[in-house]
């Protein structure tokens, strides 16, 4: 039962998602907007397309956005959905799934240099350099839960709330805002970078993906998606409370989804891209968070907040 | 054990008698050699690591043993000196038939191996220090190979006086240890630190501070970007590959030889660890040089393992066997991990060097057309030092993490911070190792050529790809089986611990973990293979080839790809305050600008800060006796007059 859920949410959510953020966006625009299932039909456009090749590029090129996808799935696997237990279970099953993340990056930066191409090029610079401030960040959040529960697994994020304290809610916010940082930026949202802009210049992820197209460009979509929906997925797991049976767990992801979709509509719509070099400031956000975190946890765990 | 001393001899011989042989049969002789000894060691080796435990041997009246951590790095030695001297055989081709003899060349090579696997056995501070010295020395001789370069030579010299620096601190190290006593074999060292466990303070600061040298730890790091890209590569290769972590192993020979270890040493030792990682690889991200890249790299990866070695100590302090276990074994797995992709990494440049005649990376690109082969080994080396999973770099930095957590789980609020802040520095590190590696791959092999006079020199022959092909497999084996290999790291670990009186580990309870990781990467294998398929069926084949989109732009030229150093300014902007960086520019002027430049010169912040100020002042106090040394021989037998009158003056009082 658990695995056809799991199969369902990585299949469809991340098509859902995309849709319902295009919704919102179209509602704030005072048009009625697309179906909700239209990312869906686009990705079987794409794949029925067929590709243009650019002649700089070698083998890599065509195995890369394979490659991405296949470790975005393959985290997937690591996030327990709809069960407090994940398909494989891992003590620092976190370290696996950012690693993995890092491998999707490191495939995808190697992809757009492959081009040699300068916007590409400066999409991927952009890309790396603003998505390392990420990783440590995730680190210390997920290491803090860890430590409160005495697990390395994705599971212990349910810690901070099932304290059922004040602080352990607070904590649990904290963490929700600093993971909705994390989906802004690893998912190319504004205020990072701007998926409909249409210039070149100031694109981030989109300039990387210039050169791909058809099939290609439906699993770049896919795995852009799917990465904000288990980022999602690790929002609803904050909140989970311990024991709650599948189908239970499955509509609290659902909503956890669909809320971190309206919320992402809502910032595109109400806000402006930040400048380039205000990016790595928002980032640290996300640091700053993760430091508060850590600290209040100690304070927490000696006994301090009682 | 007898048969390692003979596979040491082989090898010292295979070098002497290769003089003896003809230029062009020389490195295949001596590869032959050392591959006989080499695998008569690597037998001796693989006994005592897995079966019959430590053994000994007595020659010429001096004692040599060899317990299972000796045995894990003699392994490594044996392997990756084999697959050192054979690269050479490629890489040192032109040398000779450029007319160069390397008859002494391949002396000091064999002799560089033999005193490895001699110091991995020596059991006393006098043969060690011997020993040590020989490595010191001959290493020195390779690194100079091309000395009638002015910068090879000077970065000789640089060397040289940081090796003696650190032989100076062992020496010193292991006199304050002995303590006034005559018997310096290790045993007796540390049965009398355990009998006078308050002075053990000094020699363990002067013994690590030593190795720290020769490792290449922050801020005893300058020597190796120096010294790396002098020498020829299946040098640089061996070196930092398997000479550096000789400086690892004397740590680790420390840690067993000390009574107790006190929880401050341990911090400082994971601190300078984590400071290390951080300060090699964001350097990495300003250099141009493939080989400084990759020698900065391997500073980074020393602190890694220190960071490792760091995390283990605190483990032993704290009584956390299960902390001080994995800290250990993923520092010695990453010694194993290191020692492979950094020689696939530098015999990756070595090629490029050969065949493109530069080191700049800003003036390769397009390398990928012409060396397929090598460039995916070289992105499969990249991506295993950049730490992904499904190769071999992720398991021992995953075991590490894993002891991070085991700290951050201790309930104790000090350690738990401190496993919290390396976590992040190594994820943090992680993530700019994903940048570096991408900028020099990329840079190097994507794109197309940035340089219109390259002239590729046909011919890899058969050797280089054999070898490449041979180390990235290796990086796989490790990386999806993690399960099978880390039983080698395991053992000398186990014996770390056990050394400290902790209790052991039940090693199960990690093969779970490394079982279900190999499961997980067979299937991102699967996934991969399956989108691969998906994608292939969809497209049936209909793929167009045509020019990269210039969005809009008709005339681009391949100067207007991104390089090596704008993909990496926007992070090294934000790092600003840590990096040393002086612009060389000619701004544009006039109405009509004619000239203008611009060219970024990074320098090392611990080098230019506190090297050599440390040197000036160095200088300008022995500046002080220069008056002794006058040239004139009437003063210096004035010298010698003024020594007997004083020494007998001194005889009969």
């Amino acid at each position: 039962m658990a695995i056809l859920f799991f199969i369902l949410v990585v299949v469809f959510m991340p098509f859902i998602s995309a849709g319902v953020i295009v919704r919102v966006k179209s509602l704030w625009a005072g048009r009625r907007g697309q179906p909700v299932m239209q990312p869906l039909y686009d990705f079987m456009k794409y794949m029925s397309k067929g590709m243009v090749v650019s002649v700089t590029t070698t083998p890599v090129f065509f195995a890369a956005q394979a490659v991405s996808c296949g470790a975005v799935l393959a985290a997937s696997c690591l996030v327990p959905i709809c069960s407090q237990a994940p398909i494989i279970d891992i003590e620092g099953g976190f370290i696996i799934f950012a690693y993995l993340f890092g491998l999707s990056k490191f495939i995808s930066l190697v992809s757009a240099m492959d081009t040699g191409s300068s916007f590409e090029g400066m999409g991927a610079s952009r890309e790396a350099s603003f998505t390392a401030f990420i990783e440590p960040a995730f680190f210390v959040i997920m290491a803090t839960a860890a430590a409160v529960s005495g697990k390395g697994s994705f599971s212990s994020l349910a810690a901070f709330a099932a304290s059922g304290t004040p602080a352990g809610y607070m904590i649990a916010c904290l963490a929700a805002a600093a993971l909705l940082v994390m989906i802004l930026t690893e998912g190319s949202r504004v205020p990072v970078d701007d998926p409909a802009t249409h210039l070149e210049l100031t694109m981030i992820h989109e300039a990387m993906i210039l050169d791909n197209s058809g099939p290609d460009m439906a699993l770049v979509i896919y795995t852009q998606n799917l990465k904000t929906v288990l980022l999602s997925a690790l929002i609803a797991l904050l909140f989970l409370p311990a024991g709650s049976s599948a189908l239970f767990s499955l509509c609290v992801l659902v909503c956890v989804i669909l809320a971190v979709a309206v919320t992402t509509g809502c910032i595109e719509s109400l806000m402006a891209r930040l400048r380039m070099t205000h990016v790595p400031q928002f980032v640290f956000f996300m640091s700053s968070i993760a430091a508060i975190i850590m600290c209040a946890a100690f304070i927490f765990m000696s006994g301090g907040a009682r | 054990m007898s048969l390692f001393l003979a596979g040491a001899v082989i090898i010292t011989a295979g070098g002497l008698f290769g003089s003896l042989v003809k230029e062009k049969y020389r490195a295949y002789f001596v590869s032959a050699a050392v591959f006989a000894g080499a695998a008569a060691s690597l037998w001796t080796a693989m006994n005592v690591l897995f079966f019959q435990g430590p053994a000994t041997a007595v020659f010429c009246g001096i004692i040599f043993s060899m317990d299972r951590l000796s045995a894990f790095f003699t392994a490594i030695i044996c392997v990756m000196g084999f697959f050192s001297v054979l690269y050479s055989a490629y890489y040192m081709k032109s040398y000779f038939s450029k007319g160069m003899t390397l008859k002494s060349h391949y002396i000091f090579l064999t002799i560089l191996l033999s005193s490895m696997l001699l110091i991995t056995v020596s059991r006393d501070a006098v043969t060690f220090m011997i020993s040590w010295e020989i490595m010191a020395l001959s290493s020195f001789f390779l690194v100079t190979f091309e000395n009638e370069k002015k910068e090879v030579f000077e970065a000789g010299i640089y060397y040289l006086i940081l090796s003696h620096i650190s032989a100076a601190l062992l020496l010193a190290g292991f006199a304050v240890a002995s303590n006034g006593g005559m018997n310096l074999s290790f045993d007796s060292l540390s049965a009398a630190l355990k009998r006078s466990p308050d002075i053990a303070t000094a020699p363990f600061a002067l013994l690590f501070l030593g190795f720290a040298v020769k490792a290449g730890v922050v801020p005893a790091h300058t020597w190796l970007p120096k010294a790396h890209p002098a020498a020829p590569s299946h040098v640089s290769g061996l070196m930092s590959g398997v000479m550096i972590k000789m400086g690892i192993y004397g740590m680790a020979r420390t840690i067993m030889m000390m009574p107790a270890i006190a929880p401050a040493a341990g911090y400082t030792v994971l601190f300078f660890g984590i400071l290390t990682a951080l300060t090699g690889i964001l350097y990495t991200l300003t250099q141009r040089d493939i080989k400084r890249m990759l020698a900065y790299s391997s500073i980074e990866n020393i602190g890694i393992i220190t960071a490792g070695l760091g995390l283990g100590m605190l483990g032993i302090s704290y009584h956390r066997p299960l902390m001080a276990m994995l800290g250990f074994l993923g520092a010695l797995m990453h010694v194993l991990n290191h020692s492979v992709f950094k020689e696939l990494l530098f015999f990756g440049a070595g090629t490029i060097y050969r065949r493109v005649h530069t080191r700049d990376i800003e003036h390769m690109g397009g390398l990928a057309k012409k060396m397929p082969l090598l460039s995916i080994c070289f992105l499969i080396g990249s991506a295993a030092i950049a730490g992904l999973p499904g190769l071999n770099g992720f398991i021992s930095e995953f075991i590490l993490y894993l002891s991070m957590l085991q700290a951050a789980q201790s309930g104790v609020i000090i350690l738990a911070a401190a496993g919290i802040a390396a976590i992040a520095g190594l994820a943090f590190t992680g993530a700019m190792a994903v940048i570096s590696f991408t900028r020099i791959y990329s840079a190097a092999f994507l794109g197309s050529s940035r340089s219109k006079n390259h002239e590729i020199e046909k011919g890899e022959g058969i050797l280089g790809p054999v070898i490449f092909i041979s180390l990235a497999a290796v990086c796989f084996c490790i990386g999806l089986l993690p399960q099978l290999f880390y039983y080698a790291p395991l053992m000398p670990a186990m014996d770390m611990i056990s050394g400290a009186g902790l209790a052991a580990v039940n090693n199960t309870a990690l093969v779970k973990p490394l079982a279900s990781l190999s499961a997980l990467f067979f299937i991102l294998c699967g996934f991969v293979m399956v989108v691969l398929a998906i994608k292939s069926v969809f497209l049936r084949k209909r793929t167009a080839h045509a020019a990269t989109w210039g969005c809009g732009y008709r005339a681009v030229t391949t100067r207007m790809q991104y390089s090596a150093y704008s993909y990496s300014e926007p992070f090294t902007r934000i790092m600003d305050p840590f990096i040393e960086k002086q612009k060389n520019e000619i701004k544009p002027a006039g109405f009509f600008p004619e000239k203008a430049s611009y060219e970024p010169v990074f320098s090392d912040a611990f080098e230019k800060l506190l090297v050599r100020p440390v040197a000036a002042g160095v200088r300008r106090f022995l500046k002080l006796f220069v008056w002794i040394q006058s040239g004139s021989m009437q003063r210096y037998i004035l010298y010698g007059i003024i020594f007997l009158v004083i020494s007998l003056i001194w005889a009969v009082k």
